[in-house]
């Protein structure tokens, strides 16, 4: 993770923008056009922030980045406009996951970038607290 | 098109090779491969290799090992992942198969044990989306664990379901002197080994370890010269989205069955024409839906290839018979040449205590990341 990627990476990783087709599908990032698609066949869109939990792993081998922490646990998120995105959850536990569980987006940090350590955030998903 | 043979092959032990380094690795594999080859007939050199920048510090490693092998040839180095070996291979074979060449080396080489675990699985994860999953914490083994869990439950079933594959990977590793785990586990070990990224435990994940394969391609002008020549009849590559969350069905390879049907296509024969296989198995996971993308099994169901001893060494399938990424050792990048260097033992008869009886056709396919890439080659005994 780094400083300029972060800058640029605003949109996604702040406002959960992604794209909506104009036949209706929506994908996560904003992506340039595929080869053969018009160059506005996909529209800013701003995803929905519930959906359900789709699958979760707990890792407990992690990365240099990560390896502060006992346990991280990633899950694979299905929006309530049926986008998938993963994400690490947080503010629970992994006994209390189950796979079609309600899950709502948070910010949070994702850890610290560069000399300075400036701290960077981020989307992360928690079990919905209000239905 | 030229045909294309494998002449000689050669591999070190799976090991923490903390004493040697990648060249000591790379020139045992390559020596033995060669062996009494001229090798001033050897026009290129392709080198598959997933960790060497970011592990050993070193790119540009077709030239670093085409240096320190003294040869001046074109030297590539490939990488695609855990697929880069099976890459190699493939562009080797293109190399002869186009009539640019006619006899080629290609080499797999990992030296992994230089940095400690987490430094190993950083590098593991560049397999990944960058943005999308190594940025939120995905390891390439948490990849695999999201796979599995949504697995269990779609298709209700207990993680035991999948401990059969890892099984009968250590039951052949026991008899390969090159595999870093030479020893069996039984159903009782696998379900009491602890959690490494839930539903996988240590049991159910390959050690990533040091070692180097290499295989010489020639063509039939100097396959009439070799001893036991082994045909490549079908090779073929494909490659889906890289991101999980981006792939139309999570629980389908879609590379994987692309590359499976184009080689098979090929080489003119049905997938029940294959004696034996190697996939990419560094969890019981990944075996199971490479066999269902090879249409082995339907979606779902392909834990009961294992249960019912399909899989094992005299079924009709054999698997993983040098151990798999499981008993064997996950190489990275180099894992795509062994399963061809073990493959070609199997239809040479030299496979000793893990030998296959009457083994004729074989398919080998290595995934690269979370089977982004899917490599697939078919090898038989050749007749020229």
């Amino acid at each position: 993770m780094n400083l300029p990627k972060q800058w640029r990476l605003k949109g996604q990783r702040y406002r959960l923008e992604g794209q909506r087709h104009s036949d209706g599908r929506v994908r996560f990032p904003a992506q340039p056009a595929k080869l053969g698609e018009p160059q506005d066949a996909w529209q800013p869109y701003q995803l929905a922030n519930t959906g359900e939990l789709f699958s979760w792993t707990a890792q407990r081998s992690n990365r240099s980045e990560f390896d502060h922490e006992p346990i991280v646990i990633v899950g694979i998120i299905k929006l309530a406009d049926g986008c998938l995105i993963t994400a690490q959850l947080t503010d629970c536990e992994p006994s209390e996951l189950q796979i079609g569980m309600a899950v709502e987006a948070v910010t949070r940090s994702w850890g610290k970038v560069g000399e300075d350590d400036l701290l960077v955030y981020g989307y992360k998903f928690r079990p919905q607290l209000i239905d | 098109m030229q045909q294309v043979f494998i002449a000689g092959t050669a591999c070190t032990a799976v090991r923490e090779h903390y004493d040697r380094s990648l060249l000591d690795l790379a020139l045992e594999a390559l020596r033995g491969a060669v062996g009494s080859f001229d090798p001033s007939l050897i026009e290129a050199l392709y080198v598959g290799n997933a960790l060497g920048d970011t592990l050993s510090e070193q790119s540009q490693l077709g030239a670093y090992i085409a240096g320190a092998a003294g040869l001046n040839c074109e030297a590539v180095r490939v990488e695609a992942a855990g697929a880069s070996g099976a890459l190699a291979l493939r562009q080797g074979y293109l190399a002869i198969a186009s009539g640019q060449a006619d006899v080629v080396v290609v080499l797999g080489v990992e030296k992994a044990t230089d940095k400690l675990d987490a430094a190993v699985q950083a590098s593991l994860a560049l397999g990944l989306d960058g943005e999308l999953e190594r940025a939120v914490g995905l390891t390439l083994t948490g990849g695999w664990a999201l796979l599995m869990q949504r697995y269990l439950y779609q298709y209700q079933l207990p993680a035991t379901a999948l401990a059969p594959f890892a099984i009968n990977a250590h039951a052949n590793g026991a008899g390969n002197r090159n595999a870093l785990y030479r020893f069996a586990i039984n159903a009782q070990k696998w379900a009491n080994a602890g959690q490494i990224a839930e539903p996988l435990n240590m049991l159910d994940c390959s050690t990533v370890a040091d070692g180097a394969a290499a295989v010489v391609l020639v063509s039939e002008r100097y396959a009439r010269e070799v001893a036991q020549p082994i045909a490549i009849v079908g090779s073929a590559s494909s490659s889906s989205t890289v991101a999980l969350a981006q792939r139309p069905d999570l629980l389908w390879l879609e590379a994987a069955a692309a590359s499976g049907t184009k080689a098979l296509q090929q080489a003119n024969i049905d997938r029940d024409a294959i004696d034996l296989i190697e996939l990419s198995d560094p969890h019981g996971i990944a075996a199971a839906l490479s066999l269902e993308a090879l249409g082995y099994a339907e979606r779902g169901q392909a834990s009961q290839l294992a249960a019912e001893g399909v899989i094992a060494k005299d079924g009709a399938l054999p698997l993983a018979t040098a151990g798999g990424y499981k008993a064997r050792g996950d190489v990275g990048g180099a894992t795509g040449v062994y399963q061809v260097v073990e493959l070609v033992a199997q239809l040479r008869g030299q496979a000793g205590a893990n030998q296959v009886a009457k083994a004729k056709t074989a398919l080998a396919q290595c995934l690269g990341g979370v089977g982004a890439t899917a490599v697939t080659h078919i090898l038989q005994v050749a007749e020229v």
